[in-house]
């Protein structure tokens, strides 16, 4: 039954895609003169200082490799061909002089096709079916080609450091870093870009491994097994347990020992046990709580480690 | 190990000097040193303070940058905190885009504590031995064991724990022509140290020990992009592998100088730590852009994975016949697994004003390993438990999931989005092998004038179990036959659904606002909320288990450009999480007690403030700045029984409050010198980690050993005068 809805309901979003697709209008002709290219020489008179600058920025310098670049990487590459800017020679007035213009000035499809024109293989390879894409994030809402705030940085990044980056929109976040329990971002030792690629990847939340269990693994490769004696949500979700941003608990665990265990774990005697401040001198509430003795709730590979006591 | 470290930074010690030797710098060069001299204090040796950082005393080298150009050639080396515990260098040389090498060197320290003390002796790795005159005593006399072991501990020395991850990586970039990409990857991760774990040798008598470890992992990758017109390609493959070092952890038993069937067991207990695994994966990814600004990509992902190590036996206890490694089903697991993922998304532009993505994403997870009887187990290598059968089982998993996105722009200011998703999760073996999910959902974003967004979504998860296999709660239990597992039964409550797979209704709703007010000022917000509410296949609440879990989360920040010469910012967050739960207690075998029901509802309550600012007059020498942050979290524990007269745990309460003033007075024309004050205050009252004793509780036989790693309030005062210099 649940099989069969879930067929008809894959059958119509790809019916309705497809449909979409073949509806696609084919985009309105423009018109009028069109802008040629006047190479970046061409903009040194009017915008020196930039110029100046841009020559010796890592785009700037990429232009003696443009045998190897999908793209001229000069001024026109991101600004658009020059010709008719050139022509206006600085008179607002004319039409021609608005032809080029800064990234942020133009619509984000647009500005972002122009960064792909160089920027499209590699961690950028799924920008376009990414979420920050969808959402209208633009290339330039965190990359700034000519003032990047990241020293030494070749990411040329808008803010001090990557994390500073992603807390202006994910506030939520910033806070959950300040919590008592915390991986090392607050500290430096990692960053939101260890964990996540803000150009888009094929795994749940953008995420830089196919299943959030094998992002874990890339520092947690202990945990990976296969065990002997595994516990089944451990392998199917760490995120069980676990909340990454941080926790007002210790190892960021999503509720607090025993009472995060008994969320599941109501067998008979002590795992069904009301524990209360009367408990608080017995090891089962105390200290490491379930884990005094139950250590290897990762799994075990003990023959006799069924109850991860071994 | 320790050796291996030294060298690294005696090696990085070369780059750095060898840097500063290196020509002049010419335009667009930016090369700088930060470094400089602290002093601090802390009111209490707290861990917390220097949790996964080191605060050094005396000189330090806060940061430092070299960037050196010829031609087409770049040589840059940075790195922060040079030569400390969590110091990070990296060094990139780039021959245009043409050709780009990158190599990396940090350090990642985990304290736990500084106050541990631990009696045992470490003999080899991983083998903690007591003396045999102690053992031989507590044997003797058991009703003293408390106080003997309490006066022993009295001498323990103190057990640092916290262990350090070095990560060195490299990658190699070469770009042949417009088309192609190559990429060589790796990176080697090397854990060191002692972590808090626990080992226990009866049902009360947890042992908290210090977990020596020794690991290391690597991870190799090669991706090769090609690119071409519309048509790109992404081919990529690698290895990844752990190998623990010390992967058997033998602990000896306080309790016992000889083993016995039976009683306090073993004279030396033994845990399996993680085993060594290896992955070889292999991934290909292509993307191809269709007409009318539609693109389709496509990835499929393959990993086969391996774990062999060898089994230990069913105990160390010589007493019991199962301590000879024969009397085991199999060598080892012998496990192999296989992982198949594929994601296809469709991304299009019906219409000027519509656009979809289509997309599908499927996870399979299969293992593949000896299936062996294991006739039974010493889980405290106490006594033997024989199981008439006893089996491990192979985990399996499978997951995919079918959506719509939609993004309609009503007007250059206005949209509206849908997206509709259909997830189906299989598992095996658990209580419930199948679920699937609807999740449908509404956003909205308006640009108003004045450049103020307003953005809105909700969406709504339905997940619905599709069986539940009540067998999965059955079990073989003791019988008539002591020490004899050959009856089935109920191992678990048969109402309880867990809430990883148990019917749920998830409503997700956010809405945020930003908007400049006039040139200088700029104020967001935003407001989410979470409610996960687990209902049983028959529409009921969920009879046992985790019933309700509510989030709100409220955060809100603003930046003011006072002037040229001044910065304020602040941000402001509050979070509140509610959780419900409920449950049954139970004696052996079921014998549900009247009035045996129990709940917990527990509340988090987090408050969040950062406040700044930047005074920076242009031309003028002198600059100041100041952060203030504070984050407090109290939860509560309410806790209800059938007989009402449950006690409430204490409230557990953290804050941790920070102030940093800089003022930078900038010497020379490349040459400023900051003196910096910085102060930290923490405080904690939690039951669970405050007072931790070294033995627990001081009364009776059956106290538990910890190692005294109590978490304490602290504050820290911090100055330091620092020289920062362009080169």
């Amino acid at each position: 039954m649940m099989l069969r809805r879930g067929v008809v309901i894959s059958l119509l979003l790809v019916g309705s895609s497809l449909l979409s697709l073949a509806a696609t209008q084919a985009p309105a002709n423009g018109s009028g003169t069109e802008a040629k290219k006047a190479g970046s020489e061409a903009c040194k008179d009017c915008h020196e200082d930039r110029w100046k600058e841009f020559q010796t920025s890592p785009h700037g310098r990429a232009q003696q490799d443009a045998a190897v670049l999908p793209t001229d990487p000069g001024c026109e590459s991101c600004h658009g061909n020059g010709s008719l800017h050139v022509a206006a020679a600085g008179d607002t007035t004319d039409a021609g002089f608005h032809t080029m213009k800064p990234l942020s000035q133009i619509p984000v499809a647009e500005a972002d096709a122009r960064c792909q024109s160089c920027h499209a293989s590699g961690d950028q390879f799924y920008w376009k079916h990414s979420a920050h894409s969808r959402k209208g994030v633009s290339c330039i809402t965190c990359h700034s080609v000519h003032s990047p705030k990241n020293p030494g940085g070749t990411k040329l990044l808008s803010a001090k450091s990557p994390n500073d980056l992603c807390v202006t929109c994910h506030k939520d976040k910033k806070h959950a870093l300040a919590r008592s329990g915390h991986m090392p971002l607050r500290e430096g030792g990692m960053s939101c870009a260890d964990c996540h690629n803000p150009h888009g990847s094929p795994g749940p939340k953008m995420i830089k491994a196919a299943t959030a269990n094998d992002l874990c693994y890339k520092c947690h490769a202990d945990k990976r097994g296969p065990m002997l004696w595994e516990h089944a949500p451990v392998r199917e979700n760490c995120m069980t347990c676990h909340q990454p941003h941080g926790s007002n608990n210790d190892k960021v665990l999503a509720s607090k020992k025993p009472y995060l265990c008994q969320r599941c774990h109501i067998g008979t005697r002590h795992p069904s046990t009301s524990y209360d401040n009367r408990d608080l001198v017995g090891n089962r509430t105390f200290n490491r709580s379930c884990t005094n003795c139950h250590s290897q709730v990762h799994g075990s590979n003990h023959p006799s480690g069924k109850y991860f006591l071994r | 190990m320790a050796t291996q470290s030294h060298a690294v930074k005696a090696a990085l010690a070369c780059i750095m000097l060898a840097s500063a030797f290196i020509p002049a710098v010419r335009a667009g060069e930016a090369s700088e040193a930060t470094f400089g001299s602290q002093w601090w204090t802390q009111s209490k040796n707290e861990a917390k303070y220097q949790e996964f950082r080191e605060v050094p005393r005396g000189g330090f080298l806060e940061s430092f940058m070299v960037e050196r150009w010829s031609g087409r050639n770049l040589l840059q080396i940075q790195g922060v905190n040079g030569l400390a515990a969590d110091q990070s260098t990296k060094a990139t040389y780039a021959n245009g885009v043409r050709f780009r090498v990158d190599l990396g060197y940090q350090e990642m320290p985990h304290l736990f504590s500084q106050v541990a003390r631990w009696g045992w002796l470490q003999a080899s790795p991983g083998v903690f031995l007591l003396p045999d005159s102690l053992q031989g005593r507590n044997q003797l006399i058991p009703g003293t064991y408390t106080q003997r072991m309490q006066d022993f501990l009295k001498t323990a020395e103190n057990v640092p724990l916290d262990f350090t991850t070095n990560v060195s990586s490299a990658r190699v970039r070469y770009r042949p022509n417009k088309a192609w990409q190559l990429e060589a990857k790796s990176s080697m991760r090397q854990r060191d140290g002692l972590k808090p774990y626990a080992i226990s040798f009866g049902f009360s008598t947890a042992l908290e020990n210090p977990e020596p470890i020794d690991q290391t992992m690597l991870d190799v990758d090669l991706v090769a992009d090609y690119h071409r017109d519309k048509f790109m390609l992404q081919l990529g493959g690698g290895l990844s592998s752990f190998k623990n070092d010390i992967s058997v952890l033998r602990v000896d038993n306080p309790r016992r100088l000889t083993s016995i069937d039976g009683g306090d067991g073993t004279n030396q207990g033994a845990l399996d730590l993680y085993p060594d695994n290896q992955v070889m994966r292999g991934n290909l990814a292509m993307s191809y852009e269709l007409p009318r600004q539609s693109t389709l990509s496509a990835t499929l992902g393959l990993a086969s994975g391996k774990q062999d190590d060898d089994f230990l036996p069913f105990t160390t206890n010589t007493a019991l016949p199962q301590s000879n490694p024969d009397s085991l089903p199999g060598k080892s697991l012998d496990a192999r697994t296989t992982q198949v993922v594929g994601d296809v998304r469709l991304r299009t532009h019906a219409m000027d004003k519509l656009e979809s993505t289509l997309r599908f994403h499927y996870a399979d997870y299969q293992t593949d390993a000896n299936e062996l009887d294991f006739i039974g187990q010493a889980p405290y290598e106490s006594s033997w438990q024989r199981f008439i059968e006893h089996k491990n089982h192979l985990f399996n998993s499978t997951q995919w999931q079918a959506g719509l996105d939609l993004d309609y722009d009503i007007t250059s200011r206005a949209s509206l989005g849908g997206l509709a998703e259909y997830r189906i999760r299989e598992r095996s073996p658990r209580e419930v092998e199948k679920d699937a999910e609807t999740v449908l959902g509404l956003n909205a974003r308006l640009r108003a004038p004045h450049d103020i967004l307003l953005t809105a979504a909700y969406t709504r998860g339905d997940r619905k179990l599709d069986e539940f296999l009540l067998e999965d709660y059955i079990s073989l239990k003791q019988g008539a036959t002591s020490g004899l597992f050959d009856t089935e039964g109920l191992i678990e409550q048969p109402g309880l659904r867990r809430y990883d797979v148990a019917d749920r209704v998830q409503d997700l709703a956010t809405v945020g606002a930003s908007m400049p007010v006039g040139d200088r000022l700029e104020l967001s917000a935003n407001y989410s909320f979470t409610r996960n509410d687990y209902k049983s296949e028959t529409g009921a609440d969920t009879t046992l288990g985790l019933d309700l879990e509510e989030l709100n989360n409220v955060a809100a920040s603003a930046t003011l450009h006072v002037n040229d010469q001044l910065d304020l910012s602040g941000s402001f967050g509050y979070g509140r999480t509610l959780s419900n739960q409920k449950s049954r207690a139970s004696g052996a075998n079921y014998s549900f007690l009247p009035d045996s029901g129990w709940t917990a509802d527990l509340e988090d309550k987090e408050t969040y403030v950062a406040t700044g600012f930047d005074w920076a007059p242009p031309k003028k020498k002198l600059s100041l700045s100041g952060e203030y942050e504070v984050s407090r979290t109290m939860s509560s524990y309410d806790l209800d029984n059938g007989l009402h007269n449950a006690a409430d745990l204490p409230n557990v309460f953290y804050r941790r409050q920070d102030v940093t003033m800089e003022a930078t007075w900038r010497w020379l024309a490349r040459t400023s010198i900051i003196g910096r004050y910085q102060y930290e205050q923490f405080d904690m009252i939690d039951w669970s980690a405050n007072n931790v004793p070294l033995i627990f509780p001081v009364t009776g036989s059956s106290s538990a050993v910890f190692l005294g790693d109590t978490a304490r309030s602290y504050t820290a005062h911090r100055v330091a005068l620092v020289l920062r210099h362009r080169f």
